[in-house]
């Protein structure tokens, strides 16, 4: 079954760039309401990040393949500081598997700039059968 | 300035129907195509009448309603654990309330709750003043 007892992967740092386009498109997309702060980059806005072409092989072998699903089951942000649009970062994933759990996987995520950490996110997936009716 | 105060209660907000559509454009913007939030039949095979919410983009609501809420505190840190699945279609409630609070800052405890009413997502946020506030 892929998407079990994965191997344990780190990747990066990868250059990357607060880019305004994406924040914008972001923003709108979690949007709950009119806001003054058009410059402001949302707190989780690093999570599209993980999509980035560098960080495929993170999310490849947990891809669905017919059999299970990867599901959210907790994630956790620290902050040291704040993005702004035009940040010059370097993003570092690691991938791990739980301790003694075959079924449950472990994203952490930590974003640098010049003047140091400013982010670092885990997030904690279970594998989900797909054994009900279509 | 203004200190936080503990049971102090976060406004309810209500934001939905969190519609297929919205759905995908978050997919879009995250890069998370896991079609167990996109797909109806990946939902019904994983035992969910429709696709589910991305848990991320909760998240990324209650962040926002936050920041908005107390914007002379900065989140120090954030996390949440996901109790039930909220699906496409649902409108949801976010409420919480202040457990904690020191001079600098204080926790946050956030509840998120689906159409029906139980309780989804439940989340800790701690705060801090920010130097400039």
């Amino acid at each position: 079954m892929a998407g079990s007892a994965l191997s344990p992967l780190r990747i990066g740092p990868i250059e990357i760039r607060v880019d305004a386009d994406e924040v914008k498109a972001f923003s709108r997309a979690i949007s709950i309401g009119k806001d003054e702060a058009s410059d402001h980059v949302p707190a989780t806005f690093p999570i599209s990040w993980l999509s980035h072409p560098a960080l495929a092989g993170i999310f490849q072998q947990a891809k669905p393949d017919g059999h299970v699903v990867p599901v959210l089951e907790a994630q956790r942000f620290a902050y040291d500081g704040r993005l702004a649009i035009g940040d010059a970062c370097l993003f570092e994933v690691e991938r791990s598997m739980k301790k003694g759990d075959p079924s449950r996987f472990v994203v952490t995520a930590a974003v640098r700039t010049s003047g140091g950490l400013v982010v670092e996110f885990t997030a904690t997936y279970h594998f989900a059968p797909l054994t009900g009716p279509a | 300035m203004k200190d936080l105060t503990v049971g102090t209660l976060l406004p309810p907000f209500l934001i939905g129907p969190l519609t297929a559509e919205k759905t995908r454009a978050y997919a879009v913007v995250s890069g998370d195509d896991n079609p167990l939030h996109l797909d109806e039949t990946v939902a019904l095979k994983a035992g969910l009448p429709r696709p589910a919410v991305h848990g991320m983009q909760l998240v990324a609501f209650m962040h926002e309603i936050v920041r908005r809420w107390q914007p002379e505190f900065t989140v120090a840190t954030f996390s949440t654990r996901f109790l039930a699945p909220v699906l496409t279609g649902e409108t949801v409630e976010i409420t919480g309330r202040i457990v904690e609070a020191k001079e600098d800052g204080g926790v946050l405890r956030l509840f998120l709750r689906g159409s029906g009413g139980s309780l989804a997502v439940l989340g800790e946020a701690k705060l801090k003043r920010t130097l400039s506030a």
